[in-house]
């Protein structure tokens, strides 16, 4: 489907969404039944899942606490899901601005909830493919003032975007940041020789099919952004390794991570 | 108690590396994401709460420690294994203290199961609170959407295109009140299930579907038949509806009436072929009209020489005759081509009607009637008034003929009536070379045989006619549009074949007040003295110029184009008058009088031209020029105004 013919995600608690079924993978309880039996069918395939998601999660959190380290105030992230625990404005200082976006009209709501009584904190809704969307609405002007130079977000996200999405959002991002500006994404080093055909299905059939980049395409996709300490392995990132035998897919030994500089 | 606190606060160190130990083989089990880093703090955290509880249980609260866990997404194995650790933690470091670790065991036992029992309550709570905090999250974000589609309904029921739904059998689902409109169904009941291919009217129309399948969108123009039966022309911009997954699930097709375009458009492609046949019989006229005068000004030089009761003379005669006839047929195209503009003045189309009607009422045959519906108080009109009468009198024309069949008694009626129109934004659309305002519109209607609709787009082209040879000229028409054009106006024709046809005319309305006309008195052949430049690149023009004012007296001298005139203008001769061509090879009519001004500012200059439209003509007015000669010469008139501006010296 061409980016323009996307239809516009909907609230259907009858339809299996990618990001309750990641909530309940990761023990959360916002999800449907639905959810749950889809996620089901998903463990039979691809047993580590929640251990990959997890290391999808921590890889966030990682990125966070070096970038507010390293002193970022403001962050802007895309594909945010629930924000529930361990997630920015978790971690970072107090004072840190922080804006959510999710494409889910129902995890945007959620997301709204939760953190409606926390001023430095807002929740909009944006697709990830599409960042002028939010970047070029009135709240982060209003809510970043002149300042250009934040941390961005892309963090489990470009599985679920074709090429020239992910190329638009990476150039849409770099184009709008001021020098100094950040972005953290992971993603799957794979090509389509990772034959995963039954798994891929069903994220098909929930209306979020899989795209497979290398870490070389996605470089490629992600400039003029630069590279920093380069895709390195989450494992790598978090000082975290599975035990051999308790992979039994090779997923998670694909996903890789990075920091991004302008 | 306080002495086994004491000791194992000791070995602190070592507890907080157990703690951390174990967190960190669990980090796999805890609830989201607990983050690797934070784990490694929460052993630290962990340490310090149960050896305080262990020193004093009323100064730590473990069930509140439990609780914040449940919080952080520690996971229910965690706090267990936790548990665990701080009993084996006791036996490891108290084991040859018999005294002590029972009561630390105790202690453990009861932190562990504080911790538990807030971690379960928590835990409980949080999976309400998750749950109830989703369900109004689902519920907020369905009413949002049920808004906004509210709103997507509401648009493209009320979308002023006509919309189409279709399964991609090719059967319809939906229909939105402009399509019922457009294609005359009083409900969309009566539409549904009906194949999409019932609505069009050509053939080519049921390829649509097929198009669309494998490009997934189609636009384009078809013949739309509505249920009456008609058809009409509609754009049609159709595309696929795809579902989340991408799989086509049906087809939106979106309709514009283009009725109103393609009558624009033909209008537009008329005017401008008409245009273009302007140009290129103006060139003809051009040519043929100097030609026209150069024979019929040596035919009356001729006749001045000639005696009038030779044969000779008779012979000229007819010479002159059918010169006279074919500049009336240049005269008349030269309406067509818009070479000549006429006088301008303030007038009434009522006037005109009464002064045509007059003539009509003498001239057609008594079975025509004749009836004029003329408003009262018409607004004024800016025009050329014997070209308005032509106007009339070109239209009723050919409504009498056209209620005179041949072979049948003339019968029917004619009616001339004027109107004011006011034309809107909206009203102008109608027409593709209007403009919104004031008008004045007058309306020829016959009740004849009609126009043939293929005869509807050669209607004003010159020399095409459908009378007889003998009785039409086929310029009738051309001249209508050329002057009406001319006068800034523009033509609008109904006709229906057996019934009649209606020509309406508008013209600008003006705001001006009518003046007494201006009648220029047109003298003989009158005679003068002084020296005349004439200038024009026509030989022969210039020999009739020569001749007939040296045979009235005048010295005359020639020159073939500008450059050669600003050479004899030089020579020391005293010219009195200059007639100058406008459109001459080298140098032209405008930049030789700016020239012969520059020698002498009070050089006299009259101005010959075929083209009095062309507004170089008017442009050497403004830059001195005294007057304008139009061609073909009237040698009478010609005479007079040589003699007239000579002498106003």
């Amino acid at each position: 489907m061409a980016d323009q013919d996307r239809v516009t995600s909907i609230a259907d608690a009858s339809k299996p969404n990618a990001g309750r079924i990641y909530d309940y993978v990761l023990g959360g309880n916002h999800n449907f039944e639905v959810d749950r039996l889809t996620a089901q069918q998903i463990l039979k395939l691809v047993p580590d899942y929640p251990q990959m998601a997890r290391y999808v999660r921590w890889f966030l959190g990682e990125a966070v606490r070096r970038l507010a380290d390293q002193g970022f105030r403001h962050f802007v992230d895309f594909a945010s899901g629930l924000p529930t625990v361990d997630h920015i404005h978790q971690i970072t200082p107090a004072g840190t601005k922080v804006i959510y976006s999710d494409l889910d009209p129902v995890t945007v709501a959620y997301g709204q909830e939760i953190i409606k009584d926390l001023p430095g904190v807002r929740y909009v809704a944006c697709e990830a493919g599409k960042p002028e969307t939010l970047l070029n609405s009135p709240l982060v002007k209003e809510f970043f003032g002149t300042s250009r130079k934040v941390a961005f977000g892309f963090n489990g996200i470009a599985f679920f975007l074709k090429d020239e999405q992910i190329a638009h959002a990476m150039r849409t991002l770099y184009e709008w940041a001021d020098e100094g500006s950040r972005l953290f994404l992971c993603d799957f080093d794979t090509d389509a020789s990772l034959q995963m055909p039954e798994a891929m299905d069903l994220f098909k059939k929930m209306g979020q099919p899989v795209y497979w980049h290398t870490s070389q395409q996605l470089r490629r996709l992600a400039a003029p952004w630069r590279e920093g300490e380069g895709f390195k392995p989450l494992e790598e990132w978090i000082g975290v390794a599975m035990r051999p035998e308790d992979k039994k897919t090779p997923f998670v030994d694909l996903l890789r991570g990075a920091i991004l500089e302008k | 108690m306080s002495l086994a606190s004491a000791l194992l606060r000791e070995r602190q160190d070592l507890l907080r590396a157990q703690l951390g130990s174990r967190l960190g083989e669990l980090v796999f089990a805890n609830r989201y994401a607990l983050h690797p880093r934070r784990l490694a703090q929460l052993g630290a955290e962990l340490s310090e709460s149960f050896l305080g509880f262990l020193e004093d249980p009323a100064k730590v609260d473990a069930l509140a420690k439990g609780q914040d866990l449940a919080r952080e997404g520690i996971g229910a194995r965690t706090i267990i294994a936790v548990a665990e650790a701080l009993r084996s933690f006791c036996r490891q470091q108290l084991q040859d203290e018999a005294a002590l670790l029972g009561p630390a065991l105790d202690a453990a036992e009861e932190y562990g199961s504080r911790c538990l029992e807030g971690f379960m309550a928590t835990q409980e709570a949080l999976i309400l609170k998750d749950q109830e905090q989703l369900r109004r999250a689902l519920s907020s974000a369905l009413e949002s959407q049920s808004r906004e589609l509210l709103v997507k309904n509401h648009a493209v029921n009320t979308s002023i295109n006509g919309i189409m739904l279709t399964d991609l059998e090719g059967k319809v689902t939906w229909v939105n009140s402009s399509f019922l409109a457009l294609w005359g169904y009083a409900s969309a009941p009566e539409t549904i299930g009906m194949p999409m291919t019932a609505f069009w009217a050509e053939e080519d129309a049921r390829r649509a579907p097929d198009v669309l399948s494998s490009s997934g969108g189609w636009r384009g123009e078809l013949l739309a038949k509505r249920r009456d039966g008609n058809s009409f022309p509609v754009e049609v911009s159709a595309s696929l509806i795809r579902n989340e997954e991408g799989t086509a699930i049906g087809v939106m097709t979106s309709f514009v009436d283009a009725t109103e375009r393609k009558r624009l458009q033909a209008q537009v492609i008329q005017a401008q072929k008409m245009e273009a046949l302007g140009q290129l019989a103006g060139g003809i006229t051009h040519d043929f009209n100097n030609l026209l005068m150069a024979i019929g000004g040596f035919v009356q030089i001729l006749l001045y020489q000639a005696p009038r009761d030779s044969r000779m003379h008779q012979d000229l005669m007819q010479i002159q005759s059918a010169v006279e006839r074919g500049t009336g047929l240049t005269r008349q195209l030269r309406f067509f081509t818009r070479q000549t503009t006429g006088i301008r003045a303030v007038v009434s189309l009522n006037d005109a009607v009464r002064e045509t009607w007059e003539i009509l009422k003498h001239t057609f045959p008594p079975e025509i009637r004749i009836r004029l519906d003329l408003v009262p108080s018409l607004h004024m009109i800016e025009a050329d008034p014997n070209q308005m009468s032509q106007v009339l009198m070109n239209l009723c024309v050919n409504a009498r003929d056209a209620m005179m069949e041949p072979g049948s008694p003339p019968r029917g009626t004619l009616t001339i009536e004027t109107e004011n129109i006011t034309l809107t934004a909206e009203k102008v659309s109608r027409y593709a070379t209007a403009r919104p305002g004031d008008f004045v519109a007058v309306r020829v209607r016959d009740t004849g045989t009609g126009i043939a609709a293929e005869v509807h787009d050669r209607l004003f082209i010159p020399f095409i006619t459908t009378k007889s040879v003998r009785s039409g000229t086929g310029l009738g028409l051309a001249v209508v549009y050329g002057i009406v054009t001319n006068h800034q106006g523009f033509i609008d024709v109904h006709s229906v074949p057996g019934r009649g046809t209606e020509f309406e005319l508008l013209f600008p309305r003006t705001l001006r007040k009518r003046e007494g006309p201006e009648v220029e008195a047109v003298s003989g052949l009158v005679r003068g003295s002084g020296t005349v430049l004439v200038v024009d690149d026509d030989q022969q023009i210039r020999e009739i110029m020569r001749r007939v004012l040296s045979d009235c007296g005048y010295t005359a001298i020639s020159a073939g184009d500008g450059r050669e005139a600003l050479e004899r203008f030089g020579r020391g001769i005293g010219i009195d008058l200059v007639i100058l061509d406008v459109i001459m090879p080298a140098l032209g009519g405008k930049e030789c009088l700016a020239e012969l001004r520059k020698r002498d500012p009070a050089v006299r200059v009259l101005v010959t031209t075929g083209y009095t439209s062309d507004g170089t003509a008017q442009e050497m007015l403004q830059h001195g020029a005294l007057g304008i000669i139009e061609k073909p010469l009237d040698l009478k008139a010609f005479a007079a105004m040589v003699a007239r501006y000579i002498s106003s010296k």
